[in-house]
C-alpha cells in the first residue's frame, strides 16, 4: 500500500511539473503563433498550485470518506478525458496544416474578409490554396483579433485542465492511500 | 617558363577581380520586395492615418547600415499595409527582418500633428521570383490575388494604370526581372506596348523552392 501511495504521489508531482516544462522547451500542443511561455507558464503554475492545495488540505483528505474521495477522483479523471478529447478535437479543427510550411491557427468564428473568403471558396484549405498561406495569416490577424484571443484563451483553459485534473486525481488518491498505511 | 607562370597568375588575378566586381555590383543592386505590415505592433493598434513608412536594417553590431527611402505609396487593407520596398540584395541576403518606423497623422484642435511610431521588426520575404517574358522588356506588376479580386478584377487596366503603381516591380526597367515574395498567391501582370497579360503564381514554400520562375509569351 505504501508503494502505491508513493507511486500515486510521484505521478501527481510529475503531472504537475513536467508538462509545463515540456511545453516551455518543445512547444508541444501549443497552437501555432501562440505564446509557449504563456501556455507553459500557466500550466506549470496551476500544476504547482494544485499540489500545494492538496498538501495544505491533506488532513481533510485523510479524514474524508473513501466514497467522497472516489467520487472526486472519478469526476477529475472524467474531466481529464473530456478535456483531452476536446483539446485534440479543437486543435485538429482549428489548426490547418500547410504542406512544407507553418500551420495556420484559425479562430472559432470568423469575421470580415476572412469569413467572406471562406464562404467564397468553401473551406479554409481552399482559401489557403487561393490566397496563399502568408496572406491568409495576415487576414486572420487583422480581421479576427478578438475571436483569435478568445479561442486562444479557451484552448489554454482546456489544455491546463488536462494536467490539473490528472495532478488532482492522482494526488488525492496518493494522500488517501498514505492514510490507510 | 617564368613568363608562362607570370601570365597564368596575371590571368587568374584579372579573372578574380572581375568576378568580385560583379558580385559587389550584384550585392549593391536593389530588388523589389513585398511586405505585410500589420497595423498592430503587439501593444496597441494604430488609430492614426499612416502616411509614411521607413525601413532600417541593423547590422550585427547594432548599427544601422541601410535605410529605405520614405515609402509614401502603399496599399492599406483593413488593419494592415501591403508595402512595396526596393531593398539592396546585400540586405536581403544577410537579414531576416528590418526595423520599421511609421508616421501617422493625429488630429488636434488646430489641425493635424505627425506622430512617429516605432513598429519593430518586419519579416523580409525570402522567395526569389524570376519574372520573364518573351520578348523581353515588359513592365511587370505583382498584386496579391486577394487584392486583385477586390480592386482590379473589373477595372480597365489601360485607363486605370495609375492604380497599379504601388505594385510595379522596380528591380529592373522591364523583364527579365525578379522580386522577393512571401507565401502569398500573386497575380503577375505583364504590360507591353499597351497589351496586358496576367497569370496567377502560387508560390511553393521557401524551404521547398527558394527560387521560382514565371514567364509569359506576348
Amino acid at each position: 500500500m505504501k508503494n502505491i501511495s508513493s507511486f500515486l504521489s510521484i505521478a501527481s508531482g510529475v503531472f504537475a511539473v513536467i508538462p509545463g516544462i515540456a511545453i516551455l522547451t518543445s512547444n508541444v500542443g501549443v497552437p501555432p503563433n501562440s505564446s509557449k511561455a504563456l501556455f507553459g507558464g500557466v500550466i506549470e503554475a496551476l500544476g504547482v498550485f494544485t499540489l500545494m492545495l492538496l498538501w495544505l488540505n491533506r488532513s481533510w483528505i485523510k479524514s474524508s470518506s473513501i466514497i467522497l474521495i472516489n467520487r472526486l477522483s472519478l469526476i477529475s479523471i472524467i474531466t481529464f478525458i473530456i478535456c483531452l478529447f476536446g483539446y485534440i478535437f479543437l486543435y485538429n479543427y482549428l489548426v490547418v496544416e500547410v504542406v512544407d510550411s507553418d500551420s495556420l491557427f484559425f479562430p472559432l468564428w470568423t469575421n470580415g474578409e476572412l469569413q467572406e473568403g471562406i464562404l467564397k471558396y468553401g473551406s479554409r484549405y481552399e482559401l489557403i490554396g487561393e490566397w496563399g498561406r502568408d496572406d491568409v495569416y495576415k487576414v486572420i490577424q487583422s480581421t479576427s483579433e478578438i475571436p483569435l484571443m478568445v479561442t486562444t484563451l479557451l484552448m489554454l483553459f482546456i489544455y491546463q485542465l488536462i494536467f490539473v485534473t490528472l495532478t488532482f486525481s492522482f494526488g488525492l488518491l496518493g494522500i488517501k492511500c498514505s492514510d490507510n498505511n | 617558363m617564368h613568363m608562362k607562370k607570370l601570365i597564368t597568375i596575371l590571368i587568374l588575378l584579372v579573372t578574380s577581380i572581375v568576378t568580385q566586381a560583379q558580385i559587389d555590383s550584384r550585392n549593391d543592386s536593389i530588388i523589389t520586395t513585398y511586405l505585410h505590415i500589420n497595423a498592430d505592433n503587439g501593444n496597441s493598434k494604430w488609430t492614426y492615418n499612416i502616411i509614411q513608412f521607413t525601413l532600417t536594417n541593423i547590422d550585427s553590431l547594432g548599427k544601422p547600415n541601410w535605410e529605405s527611402k520614405k515609402i509614401t505609396e502603399f496599399e492599406k487593407e483593413d488593419d494592415y499595409y501591403f508595402v512595396k520596398v526596393n531593398i539592396p540584395i546585400s540586405v536581403l541576403r544577410n537579414s531576416r527582418d528590418v526595423w520599421c518606423e511609421a508616421i501617422g497623422l493625429s488630429k488636434t484642435s488646430i489641425g493635424f500633428d505627425t506622430i512617429i511610431m516605432d513598429y519593430g521588426g518586419v519579416k523580409l520575404s525570402k522567395i526569389e521570383l524570376f519574372i520573364n517574358s518573351k520578348p523581353e522588356g515588359a513592365e511587370t506588376y505583382l498584386i496579391s490575388k486577394r487584392i486583385w479580386e477586390k480592386q482590379f478584377s473589373n477595372v480597365n487596366l489601360v485607363k486605370d494604370d495609375a492604380r497599379l503603381r504601388n505594385f510595379k516591380v522596380n528591380t529592373k526597367p522591364g523583364t527579365n526581372t525578379s522580386a522577393f515574395i512571401d507565401e502569398t498567391v500573386f497575380v503577375v501582370l505583364f504590360e507591353m506596348n499597351g497589351v496586358y497579360k496576367h497569370l496567377i503564381h502560387k508560390p511553393r514554400p521557401f524551404n521547398v523552392e527558394p527560387q521560382q520562375t514565371v514567364w509569359i509569351k506576348f
